[in-house]
């Protein structure tokens, strides 16, 4: 298990990391989220240990995080390269013994990784002469093939096809239902819906929102309706109960932003209502509303 | 971990064909440059040279013609010039156009006064002929001119010997070796030289596959991996390995040419304190490398520092002549201890066999005490700027982080 308690991080004049606490256990795939400069790289590089927080305490498995092995970790940076001069091959055994397997046993696993990546065949190629999707695949077996307990993974989609996409989504399920801890960096929402099991949204260096993704969703139901009517209703009363109003002839959208119960009786005593559903919001709009109410919230 | 970085960088670049360039081709090209020309030089022509000569005195070509012939034979024993006497100009002038001969003379009346006779040729590269007749011309007019005053060319050419001055040199173990002023130059001066080349070349290998890592960004693949420490140490390992490589070969090379050209100077305590010192400059030099890679994002834009550093390194090269002259002068001695010229004046003065060996052992002192700093300081900076990029650092945040 990973945790992480009260870290902070000053870079000269800005608050990179401000008070970040959080934990990711065996078999989780946690979502870690937040706009562009929100602290999500600084806060990795604290994780792996490449730079030290100001103060706080980041342990795995009960051990301060710079007395655990490098080998435990597997982490794909979101600046990512590799040689280009050198064989494909060569570069995953260098990689392979860096991390700590032995000399007998890497031959064999990146020929397996090479297998599962569908990539055997360019081996013996220069690094340079592959795709620039197929020299992420390549990263990714880098950051895999000792098998590491704790995998951070930095904005790893960008730049697959679809096909590559599933792929790689197919392994990183493989690797939680084998017990590893994964922390997962992203702006696609639509990923991290499908994949993760557990979010943390950061911004300005601060959490503001965390937990389990259906908790998250929860605490956000209700929030979105979409109500079939017939009557008349006018944009300027609605706007004191809900945003983004979608107002139709016989059909309502919007996001609440009073209670819903209160809406609901007002609303019947206005229009006769035909259906009235209430939709979780999509993880990108609870990102969008979050990320805003905190702007407002500093900005207040 | 570290070995692992050392033994790729050592590995791939020893496969590199910029490696096998220098430190192979080169020295074999060395080689080759310096044995070559006195093999050739040195060997008999087995062709006979046809001349042709005007003498317009009349009484120098029978002479001339006579000690050409006793002076220079092929290797069969025939004579190796071939010559014609004539008084037509233009005849020689065509014969010599249509290559029925090599060259021809011209002898004019008042060559016994002004010392001026005249070679025609079609190319004035054939170096060997052109001196071979200017040395017979030189013996004849001279004997001619003694004649006219009535002297044994013999009885003057015995007084007019030149006089040798066989220098000793005396060291302290008390043998005395004949010397030879030009070895005495050249031994130290190409030693240095050696040494100058492949701590360059190694260091700047260095430079370049920090800058490599860091714009490919397999810098950020490998720190999740090792400590910028355990990178650094591989790295300088690794290319220090390979300098000793190189350093081996451009010896052997000098030992081969040394022992051609018959010298036994070239001493083992001499051959241990290059490497020693080669070791020594390599890391010195190798920490600066490393942290200048770590603070530029293109070869370009650090090249031109490494340009400034190089010049520091130049000095011992520009000023070796006074350096090997002066061996044991002040400034001398003063800047042996000066810690990145140390390696080169070490060498230079090894060479000279100037140097004490108290001198040796402080310098050794000087330059660990040196690199000790070195290395603690570019490491602060390695560290701290391996992972910016695109930010152009600054020399003030360089010394927060030298003095954090």
């Amino acid at each position: 298990m990973l945790q992480v308690t009260s870290i902070r991080k000053q870079f000269q004049n800005t608050l990179a990391v401000d008070d970040i606490s959080f934990q990711v256990n065996p078999g989780d795939i946690y979502g870690f989220l937040g706009p562009n400069g929100a602290g999500k790289t600084t806060t990795i590089r604290m994780l792996m240990g490449i730079i030290k927080p100001d103060s706080g305490d980041i342990t795995l498995e009960g051990k301060d995080i710079n007395s655990v092995p490098r080998q435990k970790f597997g982490y794909l940076p979101e600046e990512r390269g590799l040689y280009q001069k050198e064989k494909l091959g060569d570069v995953l055994k260098y990689l392979g013994l860096l991390k700590g397997l032995t000399p007998a046993e890497v031959g064999a696993t990146v020929q397996h990784w090479l297998q599962r990546f569908e990539l055997e065949a360019y081996a013996q190629r220069n690094i340079r002469e592959l795709s620039k999707g197929n020299q992420q695949k390549v990263q990714f077996m880098a950051t895999l093939i000792h098998d590491p307990q704790l995998i951070i993974l930095d904005e790893p989609f960008t730049g697959l096809d679809p096909i590559n996409q599933m792929l790689l989504k197919e392994i990183i399920q493989e690797l939680s239902a084998k017990g590893a801890s994964i922390l997962f960096s992203t702006h696609q929402m639509d990923q991290v819906e499908r994949l993760c099991n557990r979010i943390c949204l950061i911004d300005q260096g601060r959490i503001i929102v965390e937990g389990d993704i259906n908790d998250v969703k929860a605490r956000h139901h209700g929030r979105n309706v979409d109500i079939l009517f017939s009557g008349s209703l006018s944009k300027s009363d609605l706007a004191e109960y809900m945003t983004r109003v979608e107002l139709g002839k016989n059909r309502l959208r919007g996001g609440l932003t009073s209670d819903s119960q209160t809406f609901l009786k007002w609303i019947s005593d206005q229009v006769e209502i035909r259906s009235y559903s209430v939709t979780p919001p999509s993880l990108e709009e609870i990102f969008i509303a979050e990320v805003q109410a905190s702007k407002e919230g500093r900005a207040a | 971990m570290t070995y692992q970085i050392f033994k790729w960088e050592f590995i791939r670049r020893l496969k590199s064909k910029l490696f096998l360039f220098t430190a192979i081709i080169i020295p074999l090209f060395i080689l080759g440059a310096m044995i070559l020309p006195s093999v050739l030089m040195t060997g008999e022509s087995s062709e006979k040279t046809s001349i042709g000569i005007i003498d317009e005195t009349g009484r120098i070509a029978d002479t001339y013609i006579q000690k050409l012939a006793a002076n220079y034979r092929l290797k069969d024993g025939e004579p190796e010039f071939d010559v014609q006497v004539s008084e037509d100009e233009d005849k020689l002038r065509s014969l010599l156009l249509d290559k029925e001969i090599d060259a021809f003379l011209i002898f004019p009346d008042s060559i016994l006064d002004t010392g001026r006779g005249e070679l025609y040729v079609r190319s004035a590269s054939n170096f060997k002929t052109s001196d071979a007749l200017r040395r017979t011309l030189n013996k004849v007019i001279l004997n001619m001119r003694l004649s006219q005053y009535h002297l044994d060319p013999a009885i003057v050419n015995q007084i007019t010997q030149r006089v040798n001055l066989n220098t000793f040199q005396v060291s302290s173990a008390g043998e005395t070796n004949a010397s030879n002023e030009l070895v005495d130059f050249f031994i130290p001066f190409i030693a240095m030289m050696i040494l100058y080349m492949t701590i360059l070349f190694s260091a700047q290998i260095l430079l370049r596959s920090v800058i490599e890592e860091r714009s490919s960004r397999m810098i950020e693949i490998l720190l999740s991996t090792v400590t910028p420490g355990q990178l650094m140490r591989g790295k300088i390992l690794g290319l220090g390995a390979l300098g000793l490589v190189q350093l081996f070969f451009y010896l052997a090379v000098g030992f081969i040419v040394a022992l051609y050209q018959g010298l036994d100077t070239i001493k083992i305590g001499f051959i241990l304190s290059m490497m020693l010192f080669f070791i020594l400059g390599f890391i010195f030099y190798s920490g600066i490398f490393a942290a200048l890679g770590s603070i530029f994002d293109s070869e370009q834009e650090a090249q031109q520092i490494s340009g400034m550093i190089s010049l520091v390194m130049v000095v011992p090269i520009v000023l070796a002549t006074f350096f090997i002259t002066n061996p044991t002068a002040l400034a001398t001695r003063i800047l042996t201890f000066v810690p990145p010229i140390t390696p080169f004046l070490i060498v230079l003065r090894a060479g000279t066999s100037s140097i004490e060996i108290w001198e040796q052992v402080v310098a050794f002192i000087v330059m660990i005490l040196s690199i000790w700093g070195v290395l603690k300081i570019s490491g602060k900076i390695f560290h701290m700027s391996i992972l910016l990029y695109g930010k152009r650092i600054t020399l003030p945040e360089i010394i927060r982080w030298v003095r954090s």
